[in-house]
């Protein structure tokens, strides 16, 4: 198969309904993906195929007899209702240090950054309670204190959330290496399979309409989506975001990689950054 | 009935009531996808409380106008059932050895899109009627890939057979599948929600 071919042939099919299906070899991969960005024909080919893969599971609802689990939607409306869904979601706060150190430094970014975080807490929370009282001082004054309170207090909770992985008994530090994509970048996550992940990066370049930055943890099964995220204007980012089940079984690397807005289920664009895990 | 971007909406405000009114209108799709895949009931129902979570956690997210939210709930719980039926080898009546894939390289689908998962009840059905019509071989090739995340060299491994004929019954049965999927659809632009 050639990378240059602008036009699906016979083989290309053959891979194009491998690729949509799933079940492309990962030896013959590298040259798909050569051909698909090469042709605007393959791509949309891929998209029809992918959409008839995707009336596959749809039909399954309705042509197999099932009756759902008693309790289940209960105990997912329970579930949703315990956890909020807001705090984790966004990554909105720049670095509060500059994690340019080698992997060897890692315990000592650890405290310093937690240290930086619980030092932030307390001035925030502090700030916080000076914001309330002033906000009793006159309306339009109240409005505008209650509103930076709100932000702040949302501020504090993500600081105490980051502090909460990062000081987490089984956190482990991962520093994220620089790909070719992104030269100049760096980033490091702490990871807690009960608490968490705090992810920080820095010079991450920014992206063309339409893409995002994605996490992954890569496990020894799959790669595991952790979520998407933007960064600053100066390409930084900071945040908390929550761990599935999946994630924890067996990590072996943490990447970054660039893909469609919304994200996608498996990785697709250029790596960015990764980083290895090594046994703690 | 509220539209599920609206439901989405809601959830992406911390509306957990939204969440069991997705649920009540997806659920069943869901899990008779999951327990297609893994076979066992408490599996399935392990990744449907899995898709939910995510959705819960990722409503946000979902770009409006792109996929239908059916589609990209059925990616969901088609990446989730897979994954855990290769790492927890759940499915009791197959005797296949954990594969463990390549760092970055191990997906059950690949390159997808929002415009991938933009596909409706109807051309559903339709696809669904024509996989049921297709010759039992590439039947086969087509239940393997897709409910067992099989690639088609373990395909053709696991059922002795040619990997280019894999290869050419796959592409035949998707082109069928797809002709179906198109062939009374009188325009594209009125089914993505």
């Amino acid at each position: 198969m050639s990378a240059h071919t602008h036009a699906p042939s016979l083989a290309i099919d053959d891979a194009i309904a491998a690729m949509a299906l799933g079940a492309l070899d990962v030896a013959e991969r590298p040259a798909l993906e050569a051909q698909l960005a090469a042709c605007a024909a393959c791509r949309e080919q891929l998209v029809e195929l992918q959409r008839a893969v995707n009336g596959i599971g749809l039909s399954v609802g309705e042509n197999d007899d099932v009756e759902l689990p008693a309790g289940l939607r209960d105990r997912i409306v329970s579930s949703a209702q315990s956890t909020s869904n807001v705090a984790a979601r966004t990554l909105p706060f720049r670095p509060t240090s500059s994690p340019q150190e080698t992997p060897r430094s890692s315990s000592a970014f650890a405290w310093l950054a937690v240290a930086a975080s619980l030092v932030l807490v307390g001035a925030m929370s502090w700030y916080v309670m000076m914001s309330r009282q002033q906000a009793a001082d006159a309306t339009s004054q109240q409005i505008a204190a209650d509103a930076r309170s709100m932000t702040l207090q949302r501020q504090v909770a993500s600081l105490q959330e980051r502090v909460n992985v990062m000081t987490a008994p089984d956190v482990v530090s991962v520093a994220l290496q620089a790909q070719p994509d992104a030269p100049g970048s760096s980033a490091r996550v702490f990871i807690s399979a009960k608490r968490g992940l705090v992810l920080t990066a820095e010079h991450l370049p920014a992206l063309a309409a339409g893409r995002t930055y994605q996490l992954w943890v890569v496990t020894k099964q799959a790669p595991v989506s952790i979520g998407t995220f933007t960064v600053q204007s100066d390409g930084s980012v900071t945040g908390v975001m929550s761990l599935s089940a999946d994630a924890t079984l067996n990590p072996v690397a943490v990447a970054v990689t660039i893909e469609p807005e919304g994200g996608v289920p498996s990785p697709t664009g250029p790596k960015v950054l990764v980083g290895m895990m090594t046994p703690q | 009935m509220q539209s599920d971007q609206h439901l989405l909406d809601q959830i992406a405000t911390g509306n957990a009531e939204a969440l069991g009114a997705l649920y009540d209108t997806h659920a069943r799709t869901v899990f008779a996808l999951a327990k297609r895949v893994l076979v066992r009931q408490e599996d399935a129902e392990e990744v449907v409380q899995d898709v939910f979570a995510y959705v819960w956690r990722e409503a946000a997210r979902y770009q409006a106008g792109r996929a239908t939210v059916a589609g990209w709930l059925v990616m969901l719980t088609r990446t989730r059932a897979i994954d855990k039926l290769r790492s927890r080898q759940a499915r009791p009546d197959l005797n296949q050895a954990a594969d463990p894939a390549p760092v970055l390289d191990a997906s059950v689908s690949k390159l997808a899109t929002p415009e991938s998962m933009a596909v409706s009840q109807d051309e559903a059905r339709r696809v669904g009627a024509a996989l049921n019509h297709l010759p039992a071989e590439q039947r086969a090739l087509i239940d393997l890939a897709y409910f067992e995340g099989l690639s088609q060299s373990e395909i053709a491994d696991r059922t002795g057979t040619p990997l280019g004929t894999v290869k050419t019954r796959m592409r035949t049965a998707l082109q069928t599948m797809r002709t179906a999927m198109q062939s009374t659809t009188p325009q594209r632009g009125g089914e993505q929600t």
